[in-house]
């Protein structure tokens, strides 16, 4: 029986070095997509262990968009890295060392409270959309590729997006 | 363009093209609904980039990576680019617009209704736990911390506010901070990220603010704003020179009478100190109070010193002065007053059942009046039996009171009266002499189990215990109490004459042919008087005669119910009452409340005869069909068809089932009315059309007048031959017209030349018939079959050859000939009417002696 993985080319120093450039943005992209920072780094680091199995065809091309589209599909589909056993396999479950990293809020990282209760509120894919522009600048058509959807409807996305946060942002904050 | 928010997102994003760019600049230049949207779409996307923002240190990352498994342990990362700086935050520090314009007062048209809640000491934060973004709850209002000063403050300490830790540079013992007149501590610099949010704004109460008092092991703990009676915030009266600290100050410093506040980014305007005080639950204290003494035992307490003094009058009535504290709204104050039923009663009041009297002045009932002496020579009352005392405070009987005659329910409990009062113990055992009182009636004491002169006298409340419960006595008064009888009015006895007839109607029929006395039962003499033998052995009577009709009478009369005789003699159809048990009850069949007469033969009757069985169901050893009967099942589908109409009698007796039947009627018609009457038509039988130019004008044509010229002859000859083959051809029926009018008195012989068509100078369109070789006038019938169909009829005139051509608005036009005449019809291009038709007088110089014009508006 052969390993498919086995088969998979080592990953190249590209791919990583494009990881860690990126990664405070995936990170901080998959914490306001989830809403919690420790399962936001568990799913980042499963999109990002993902997208390292089966690289992109396209990732010279999409670069970070190839991440932040691992990514979202990890949260989306709730994936971890590392996985959370299951059945019985939990009790012998050893766990790995959590992942070493710090969190730096904003400064106004406290008076955003309403902001992120509006968005939980959102829709997965319009909080995605919402983020990916707002927090990760990402263009429309970078958008699109993340979401796997026309750039019209990354559009359309996007505005519905901003018009449901609006309308629950300040009915909350009233 | 259309204002689309869709449109607003890609131009704030930059992503349309330049057109489209250019057009929705220009759109917002006269759009302000636009331009506010496009405001609020830049505000809320500069929230978002105050969002927090997670960073991973570089030496976490190489680990991070070697745990995905993308690098090797030995394998070494490019240097990662530097962090970008955290993106400012939102304008106006995040604070909506209507909070940030003006004070609580003036930015809210109503005064903030949220209790005061004092702020609660949350446990510390854990020291390894790092403090997300994300989980921080609001920020910390503004405070003003006086340090005193501490002979080892050079020793560092951290003030965590809200988890954030802020670092605190030592102070130099000899650079103390001035103190401000009044106060007794110094001042402390604060921090340069401290932040703050609108002093107006009241704090949430799930929200809690954290204070790390100094610590002298430089360890870092929470604390929390207590409000004791002695501390405050204390008030400089200005903003202390940051100079002589020589430590950092936080950007901007808003001094207000009483508090200061110190925000990051602009200024907050001042707040209303009261309210302030009291979002803090800290009592403001009496002016002039000086600050408390430092508590020696606890070295370092940096809220000690924290002093309050209330702004001046000028500044309150500046602000608008915030609205004092109110209590909960849905705070129930707590009374040390005795509930209302256990208070004692009043004094009765006079009578009031004459004159109605409202609920809320319902009279407390009256005390029992004391007990007889023992060994009188008057008849004792009766005592009341042993059934716990209770009775309607509403009502008000005074001593000796009988019931009240017009009111059935008095013995009844209210709905309005208040709780009864507690049990009273029993009475106590009569004397040995006393004989023995016999039990009250319930008629003579409405207020029964307890009222009149032998009432026991009202508890006191003391034993609540031994009381019994008032509802369940008054269930069981009520239960062991029948009804007394509700006396006759005018409106029950007439309603109980309907009740009664109706239930005759429905079950005998001719019950209503009864006496006086068995009509009025709800009369002045039979006032609640059930139905008796009496008055059901007519009914039986009555129901025995139609079964058995003597002498060919009907057996089915009608049931005519009279009114109750005057002279209360039997009227002529009285039938003999009969014992009513001697006739079993027996509800007529369908087939004896049906008249029977001679056209429904079908109608069976199902109860009796041989053929009693329905049609699902059969005899056994009987089948349905029988074999080699095939006139026995056309006999069986006839009895079948022939009870059709027994059948739609059933359905019509339904009241629902009826309105369905004549839907269905209805709409049947309704289908047929359109599928056979359909209009529009054309005639089956038609010559075929020619398409010649139209004819704008009146000019008689010279070629089609000569070709009918040369055929008039032919036609005429042709006319026999033609006329057999006419007759041949299936004459089509002329549909029903509308708006017909009929012109000329009746011609014959006369021949159509020619059909022309023009337009007048009033806009009216001319259809010109020309007719020659003729005596009289052709009857002409117009009319519309269609709004956009002329159809001309012409009696006594043939055109044989005749092709009318269009013109004008006559879009087709065909010729049928009929029997004795000639039928056009014209399509038209538009609804027309019809204005007039009329024949020209009669030229017989001219070719065409006879037009017929039909005037077309």
């Amino acid at each position: 029986m052969t390993n498919a993985a086995a088969n998979v080319p080592a990953i190249s120093g590209e791919f990583a070095e494009l990881v860690s450039t990126h990664l405070d943005e995936l990170i901080t992209y998959a914490a306001h997509l989830v809403g919690d920072a420790d399962s936001a780094v568990e799913m980042a680091a499963a999109g990002i262990s993902h997208a390292a199995k089966y690289p992109p065809a396209h990732l010279r091309v999409d670069g970070s968009t190839a991440l932040y589209r691992a990514v979202t599909r990890a949260c989306r589909t709730g994936q971890r890295f590392p996985p959370r056993p299951r059945g019985p396999a939990r009790l012998w479950h050893r766990s790995r060392p959590p992942f070493e990293v710090e969190f730096h809020g904003g400064d106004v990282a406290g008076r955003m409270n309403t902001v992120k209760r509006s968005l939980m509120t959102l829709p997965f894919e319009r909080r995605s959309a919402l983020l990916l522009r707002n927090l990760g600048q990402l263009s429309y058509a970078e958008i699109a590729r993340v979401l796997e959807c026309s750039p019209e409807a990354a559009a359309r996305l996007l505005a519905g997006a901003r018009r449901q946060f609006s309308s629950v942002y300040r009915e909350i904050a009233i | 363009m259309k204002c689309s928010l869709l449109t607003l997102s890609s131009y704030l994003d930059g992503e349309l093209d330049a057109a489209r760019l250019a057009e929705v600049e220009a759109h917002l230049v006269g759009c302000d609904r636009c331009r506010a949207g496009l405001e609020y779409l830049r505000e809320e996307t500069e929230r978002f980039g105050a969002l927090g923002r997670v960073h991973v240190p570089d030496a976490a990352v190489p680990g991070f990576l070697q745990q995905l498994g993308l690098i090797g342990p030995d394998d070494i990362l490019p240097p990662r680019p530097p962090r970008p700086p955290d993106p400012p935050g939102p304008p106006g520090g995040g604070v909506t617009p209507w909070r940030a314009r003006g004070s609580a007062g003036q930015a809210l048209p109503w005064a903030p209704t949220r209790p005061a809640v004092e702020p609660t000491e949350a446990e510390p934060p854990d020291s390894n736990q790092p403090s997300l973004p994300f989980t921080d709850s609001l920020a910390a209002r503004g405070l003003r911390l006086v340090r005193r000063a501490d002979p080892d403050a050079s020793e560092s300490f951290d003030i965590q506010l809200r988890g954030r830790s802020l670092e605190v540079p030592p102070t130099a013992a000899s650079s103390e901070l001035p103190a401000a007149p009044g106060e007794s501590a110094e001042p402390v610099m604060s921090p340069a990220d401290r932040e703050s949010t609108a002093p107006e704004t009241p704090p949430e109460p799930e929200t809690s603010d954290e204070l790390a008092s100094p610590a002298a092991a430089a360890s870092t703990e929470s604390v929390t704003p207590r409000a004791p009676a002695a501390p405050a915030v204390s008030a400089p009266q200005g903003p202390v020179a940051p100079a002589a600290s020589g430590e950092a100050w936080p950007r901007q410093a808003v001094d207000l009478e009483g508090v200061s506040i110190w925000h990051l980014g602009s200024a907050v305007p001042a707040a209303a100190a009261k309210g302030w005080a009291g979002a803090w639950g800290v009592s403001p204290p009496v002016e002039g109070t000086p600050a408390p003494s430092p508590d020696p035992a606890r070295p370092g307490t940096i809220w000690d010193g924290i002093t309050y003094s209330p702004p001046p009058s000028e500044a309150r009535e500046r602000l608008g002065g915030a609205p004092p504290r109110t209590p909960l709204p849905d705070s129930i104050p707590l009374t040390s007053s005795p509930p209302p039923w256990l208070a004692p009663t009043p004094e009765p009041s006079p009578p009031s059942w004459q004159t109605p009297t409202p609920r809320s002045a319902q009279p407390a009932p009256p005390p029992p009046p004391p007990p007889p002496p023992p060994g009188s020579g008057a008849p004792p009352p009766p005592s009341p039996p042993a059934v716990p005392a209770w009775r309607p405070p509403s009502r008000v009987d005074p001593p000796g009171s009988s019931a009240r005659e017009d009111d059935p329910w008095s013995w009844a409990p209210r709905d309005d009266a208040p709780p009864p009062p507690a049990r009273v113990p029993p009475p106590p055992a009569s004397p040995p002499g006393a004989p023995d009182h016999p039990p009250r009636s319930a008629a003579a004491d409405p207020t029964w189990p307890l009222g009149g002169p032998d009432a026991p006298p009202e508890p006191d409340g003391s034993d609540q215990d031994a009381a019994p419960d008032p509802l369940i006595d008054s269930v069981i008064a009520r239960a062991a109490r029948p009804p007394q009888p509700v006396p006759t009015t005018l409106i029950s006895r007439l309603r109980d004459q309907v009740a009664l007839r109706l239930a005759l109607r429905r079950g005998a029929g001719a019950a209503a042919e009864d006496t006086a006395g068995d009509t009025a039962v709800a009369g002045q003499e039979a006032a609640g008087r059930p139905a008796t033998r009496d008055s059901i052995g007519p009914l039986v009577a009555a129901m025995r005669s139609r079964m058995d009709p003597p002498n060919g009478a009907s057996p089915h009369p009608r049931p005519v119910v009279e009114a109750a005789p005057t002279s209360g003699l039997p009227g002529p159809d009285r039938v003999e009452p009969s014992p009513w048990h001697e006739m079993p009850f027996r509800t007529a069949t369908i087939a004896e409340e049906l008249p029977r007469t001679a056209v429904s033969p079908g109608v069976r009757d199902l109860d009796r005869g041989p053929r009693a069985l329905g049609r699902h169901t059969r005899r056994l050893g009987e089948s349905r069909h029988r074999a080699g009967s095939a006139g026995g099942s056309v006999a069986q589908m006839a009895a079948r068809f022939g009870e059709l109409p027994h059948q739609v009698r059933r359905l019509a007796a339904h009241p629902r089932r009826r309105w369905l039947l004549v839907a269905g009627l209805a709409a049947l018609v309704l289908i047929v009315s359109l599928v056979v009457i359909h209009p529009g038509a054309p005639s089956p039988v038609a010559r075929p059309l020619t398409t010649p130019a139209p004819v704008a004008s009146l000019q008689p044509s010279l070629a089609p007048a000569t070709q009918p010229a040369t055929n008039l002859a032919p036609s005429a000859s042709s006319a026999p031959t033609l006329s057999p083959a006419a007759t041949a051809t299936p004459v089509p029926t002329p549909a029903p017209l509308a708006s017909s009018q009929s012109f000329g008195s009746g011609g014959s012989g006369w021949a159509i030349a020619d059909v022309r068509y023009g337009t007048q100078p009033d806009g009216d369109q001319w259809i010109v018939i020309d007719f020659s070789g003729g005596t009289g006038e052709p009857r002409a019938t117009a009319g519309f079959s269609s709004p956009t169909t002329l159809v001309v009829t012409l009696t006594g005139a043939n055109a044989p050859s005749l092709a009318p051509g269009t013109g004008g608005i006559v879009t087709k036009s065909s010729a049928t000939e009929i029997s004795g005449g000639e039928s056009m019809v014209f399509d038209l291009s538009k609804a027309v009417a019809l204005k007039s038709g009329s024949y020209t007088p009669q030229d017989s110089s001219s070719p065409y002696p006879l037009h017929l014009i039909l005037d077309l508006g």
